[in-house]
């Protein structure tokens, strides 16, 4: 026991020689850590500040809406006014939200009687539970009703209603009144009543004269200062549906009258107005167009004037497909039978059968549709989708990664979907459309992944190779669909203009088959060959 | 400036304060580091930790004690806090794999290096115990509630220390240890 204590007595004894100054590294340390404390608590700090403030102000905000609440829970209602006999006019509401206004009770307690008295706060409130110009609409009507009325003054009203609205149009529902007529010093503007009911905008009561008075302010009526009654009423009408436009009807409306709207389709498509997609280059072409084609309808109008005695309208038997011209340009469709078409189109195969017009002269005996196409010269026809139908069907590349499946939708548009396919799975898919919008024939395409759909105008189509393009947009500004037998077609991707097809353009085009520094090729074979 | 004052300064985050506090204190607190850690670097990463407990707990100090003492706490909790980390106090018995030559002088007090290394010869756990018990002055029911070891544990480690001790320092022929 006396050596353990001699041991433990050495190392007591002896435990200061370890005392010694640590490296100056140590403190360097410590006051790193201290400082990075004292910011925390600082930010701390400062969290707290700022949430015992939104705390405060949410308080604040609660207190608030509960006061003003409570005013309302507290309010007097005084019913049931005297009826007497009555003027009744009619006011369209225009909204749903001008409606509720009207329904909402217009209520003062006490408390807001006296500082109605006071001040004009209340004014403004009972203002707007008036007839304001967004109060008005179909669909809901506020039925006006003043029961001290001069049935000799009827023009009163009509007068308060022009002076109050900008235009008295939006009041046009106004269905007059049914009963005796207001006194003009009730209805013209300034008057009393006038103001009471907080019709007239600009004039609040300076006086203590008022709705307050007497605190005869109830849900549906007011009693003015001259012991007038003035009641409102309201009942909810019949809604007016709105015209609801289907895919049909849309079809038999010449699109370029559509209003800007989007629906989509049930292919996805967004039907959008196409004069957003032109450029300004294609606008001023339209125009161009159209004005030669004005000019033209007029000299036809001429020339029918001139001939109409001699001329024989053909009986129209039976309709082709394609016009001979094209026909033999594209040289598939020789051979081919051809389809009967609806009588609609019997005026376009007449121009097209008829032997050959010297360039720019119009068929006395075709109708106007026939006369715009053959007006139309080397790109006749460049808005019929029937030139395009030969894409129909499914198709293939070579190694059959690549894919496109086109059918008919409507007889305004073919639909075509695109996949890119890796170990069979479709790694990259779009959807292509050519569409008639206006009077030309549009390429549009978008990737699935993404909302962007590209709009490309058809400009050239020699029969074996179509030209759509948009000179708005960089790359690829030209998308050429290329027949190259009755089996096998091309897409390519590029510019009009020598263009190096950049980067970020090329996760997209790499999904075509074929791809170089400027253009960016698709070849396909039909899938059942 | 005295001790009082100067804790008062330092709980007010005084840094001139802080520093003529560390700079007090941390010799005695880095020896107590010393004891228990091996490593001086590891001893000096203990003190820092210590020091900055003892400035952001300043406040819970109500004067009713030693303050050194109170420091001192809190330097050794640290340790143990360190050496836990590496160590399993619940393994009762230990076999250093280090048996090296103590060089020790035939003094009648061991020198701070003589000290370090009679420490650093014992393991781990031998070293902890005796420490707490020689140096603190603990009990053994306070040494196992610290480390989380019975005290039985605890007895049959100082035992084991001291043992291996006095083989060291006989070792190196210390004069006082028969």
């Amino acid at each position: 026991m006396k050596r353990d204590e001699d041991i433990f007595n050495i190392f007591r004894k002896d435990q200061g020689k370890l005392d010694e100054m640590p490296s100056p590294r140590a403190w360097n340390r410590l006051e790193k850590k201290l400082n990075a404390r004292h910011k925390k608590q600082r930010k701390v700090f400062y969290f707290q500040a700022l949430a015992a403030a939104s705390l405060a102000l949410l308080l604040a905000m609660v207190t608030a809406l509960s006061f003003f609440e409570n005013q309302t829970d507290n309010h007097t209602m005084v019913e049931g006014l005297p009826q007497p006999d009555e003027s009744t006019w009619t006011v369209m509401a225009d909204s749903d939200v001008a409606v509720r206004d009207f329904n909402d009770p217009i209520i003062m307690t006490h408390t807001e009687q006296k500082r109605f008295e006071e001040e004009d706060l209340n004014y403004h409130r009972l203002k707007n539970n008036h007839i304001t110009e967004e109060n008005l609409d179909p669909g809901k009507k506020l039925e006006y009703k003043n029961n001290n009325i001069d049935p000799e003054n009827d023009k009163a009203f009509d007068g308060f209603i022009a002076e109050n609205y900008e235009s008295v149009d939006n009041v046009a529902n106004l269905d007059k009144r049914t009963g005796p007529v207001s006194p003009a010093s009730s209805l013209s503007k300034g008057e009393p009543v006038e103001e009471e009911l907080g019709l007239s905008i600009d004039q609040a009561p300076k006086d203590n004269r008022g709705l307050a008075e007497g605190g005869a302010i109830a849900d549906k009526s007011i009693k003015t200062t001259t012991g007038d009654h003035v009641d409102f009423r309201f009942d909810e009408i019949e809604p007016v549906e709105k015209p609801v436009v289907t895919e049909a009807d849309m079809e038999t409306i010449d699109r370029k009258d559509l209003p800007e709207m989007k629906v989509k389709d049930q292919e996805g498509w967004a039907e959008t107005n196409p004069a957003t997609y032109l450029s300004q280059s294609e606008k001023l072409e339209k125009e161009r167009t159209a004005a030669i084609m004005d000019s033209r309808k007029e000299e036809m109008i001429v020339d029918a004037g001139r001939k109409a005695t001699t001329s024989k309208k053909k009986k129209p038997t039976k309709a082709r497909l394609k016009s001979p011209a094209i026909a033999d340009q594209a040289g598939f469709n020789k051979n081919e039978e051809r389809q009967e078409l609806p009588a609609d189109d019997v005026a376009l195969e007449e121009i097209s059968t008829a032997p050959a017009p010297a360039s720019n002269t119009i068929d006395i005996n075709a109708t106007y549709n026939a006369i715009e196409y053959s007006a139309l010269d080397n790109n006749t026809n460049l808005q019929d989708i029937r030139l395009f139908e030969w894409l129909i069907g499914e198709w293939i590349d070579d190694t059959g990664e690549s894919a496109e499946t086109w059918t008919k939708k409507d007889d305004l548009t073919i639909i075509g979907k695109g996949s890119f396919m890796i170990n069979g799975n479709a790694v990259f898919t779009e959807k292509m459309k050519i569409t008639k919008i206006d009077d030309s024939l549009y390429f549009i395409v978008a990737v699935d992944s993404s909302n962007s759909e590209n709009y490309y105008r058809l400009t050239r189509y020699d029969g074996q190779e179509a030209v759509f393009e948009n000179a708005d947009l960089a790359f690829p500004n030209q998308v050429i669909i290329k027949r190259n037998s009755n089996d096998d077609f091309s897409t390519i991707m590029q510019n009009n203009a020598p263009a190096q097809i950049q980067d970020t353009q090329q996760g997209y085009l790499l999904n075509r088959n074929q791809i170089t520094n400027e253009r960016a090729f698709r070849n396909l074979k039909r899938a059942n060959d | 400036m005295t001790e009082a004052e100067l804790i008062e300064q330092c709980k007010r985050e005084n840094r001139k304060a802080q520093q003529i506090m560390y700079d007090r204190y941390a010799p005695k607190m880095y020896g107590i580091c010393k004891r228990y850690v091996k490593n001086r670097e590891d001893a000096e990463d203990v003190l820092v930790e210590g020091f900055y407990k003892v400035f952001s707990k300043l406040r819970s100090f109500q004067g009713k004690g030693s303050f050194e003492g109170w420091m001192r706490r809190i330097m050794v909790n640290e340790s143990l806090m360190f050496l836990r980390k590496q160590h399993n106090f619940q393994i009762s018995l230990e076999v250093s794999n280090i048996e090296v030559k103590t060089e020790i002088t035939a003094q009648d007090r061991l020198e701070e290096q003589d000290i370090l290394e009679l420490l650093k010869k014992l393991p781990t756990g031998y070293r902890t115990i005796f420490n707490l018990y020689v140096i603190e002055g603990y009990k053994h029911r306070e040494i196992a509630e610290i480390l989380g070891i019975s005290i039985n544990t605890s007895k049959s480690q100082l035992i084991l220390a001291k043992e291996k001790m006095r083989k060291l320092i006989q070792q190196n022929q210390y004069p006082s240890v028969g």
